[in-house]
């Protein structure tokens, strides 16, 4: 979604024929194939030590039974000589010249998460972080810069398994989230809260993280990941710094608001959108959540978690 | 009243209509109306709702009053104020079916684009 993510600033592709300037590259690595969603994706890239970070950061991706992807990216550095030495290609689609391979490699990341949702015609998707905890779901909806990422690697890191940190993909037929686990992107304001989760990077990959660091799921806990979940819990969290961390019950009425506010593809929907949320909020919980202190409100959760019966006096 | 046929909020002798293309859902005894056509939902609380459910066209805002103060046995008077400021948050709202054609083409879809902001009508219930 255009609206929600945060494009590097880009440099103007130039007019030449993109295809051409892709032709006669040297392709030292190439991915394997993933499916994010339904969109299905290989990474090939002039640097081997860049292309096996990559394998790394997308392993929580299944693989294609075909293993045939429908994009291919090409990261490629045309070397000291040239002052946006590094390009990133879709297929043969010039997407950017860059001068640092950092924003090469948030262009691409942007660049999957953009196509995931727009691809997407099976599921109704969320602006949302969600975790798992004992075949229940929790959905983490909130717009950008709430703290979703940070709250759901917390949450991670105390037991639940991830589902997203950024699109919760409802499956209307079946009533359950679709995990799409792409590695956690951690900002810079977290890092001391979740210093723990720092990613080792190999050898001659550290250029290419600046603002975020890109934290697999795996590398926090083997079998992290979970598998499609049906949700039982409608937290929309914020943070407040310096806040003492909270949860109050929330209308399910106002949830099903705070999930369609916060929707890629809810007019896409129409009516059957609301159906879909009304079902979604009819068998949860549902709660706001202030966040001043992580570990807090971590804690918050993990009692609602193992309280187990709804209250249904509070909603 | 206002010239025959057209619905005023509040006119007592209007026989308001919900439109027929709207989403609409009750969670906990309030409403969520979807409207695509502009892409807004609207919330509705338990009083609201109860008015909204009664809106099939069937009769005037002045017998929607009486029958809901009869049902609630409470005051008729109250009951009638109460009807009259939910259909005329409906009415200002466009959720009201006021036979007219609308011939604009819709916006088409936008990925990322959300829903208006919500707005909770704000009276307490008083039935």
């Amino acid at each position: 979604m255009t609206s929600r993510t945060r494009p590097v600033a880009a440099t103007a592709p130039p007019p030449s024929p993109d295809a051409e300037l892709l032709a006669g590259r040297g392709i030292a690595y190439v991915s394997r194939s993933y499916r994010a969603l339904d969109f299905r994706f290989r990474v090939q890239t002039d640097d081997v030590a860049l292309g096996r970070y990559l394998d790394e950061i997308f392993a929580a991706f299944p693989i294609p039974a075909d293993h045939c992807p429908v994009a291919t990216y090409s990261l490629l550095d045309l070397g000291g000589g040239a002052e946006l030495r590094y390009l990133l290609f879709c297929d043969d689609q010039h997407l950017l010249s860059a001068a640092t391979p950092a924003s090469q490699l948030d262009r691409l990341l942007w660049h999957i998460n953009r196509r995931v949702v727009e691809v997407d015609r099976r599921h109704l998707l969320i602006h949302a972080a969600a975790a798992e905890w004992n075949g229940t779901g929790l959905v983490l909806p909130a717009p950008m810069e709430s703290g979703k990422t940070t709250l759901v690697a917390g949450l991670v890191r105390a037991g639940l398994r991830y589902l997203t940190d950024e699109t919760v993909a409802i499956d209307p037929a079946r009533g359950l989230i679709d995990p799409y686990p792409r590695s956690l992107s951690v900002d810079s304001g977290s890092w001391e809260t979740l210093h723990d989760l720092a990613p080792r990077l190999p050898e001659g990959v550290a250029p290419y993280r600046r603002h975020q660091w890109q934290v697999p799921p795996e590398s926090i806990r083997p079998g992290a990941v979970a598998p499609p979940t049906r949700p039982g819990f409608v937290i929309t969290p914020g943070y407040e710094q310096g806040a003492k961390s909270r949860l109050t019950p929330l209308r399910r009425s106002e949830a099903v608001s705070v999930l369609a506010d916060n929707a890629f593809n809810f007019r896409a929907f129409g009516q059957r959108g609301l159906e879909v949320l009304g079902a979604l909020v009819g068998n949860a919980q549902c709660f706001r959540l202030v966040v001043g202190d992580l570990d807090e409100a971590c804690q918050l959760v993990a009692e609602l978690l193992s309280d187990g019966n709804p209250d249904e006096e509070e909603q | 009243m206002s010239d025959e046929g057209e619905i005023v909020a509040g006119g007592g002798t209007s026989v308001p209509r919900r439109r027929d293309d709207l989403a609409a859902i009750e969670l906990d005894g309030d409403v969520v109306v979807y409207d695509a056509a502009s892409d807004a939902m609207h919330i509705f609380n338990a009083t609201a709702a109860l008015v909204w459910q009664c809106l099939d066209g069937t009769a005037s805002v002045e017998e929607l009053g009486d029958e809901l103060s009869a049902a609630f046995a409470a005051d008729a008077a109250t009951v009638r104020a109460d009807v009259h400021a939910a259909i005329a948050v409906f009415a200002e709202r466009g959720l009201l079916d006021t036979g007219e054609t609308d011939l604009d083409e819709e916006v088409p879809a936008t990925p990322g684009r959300a829903p208006a902001a919500p707005q909770v009508l704000a009276p307490a219930p008083s039935t």
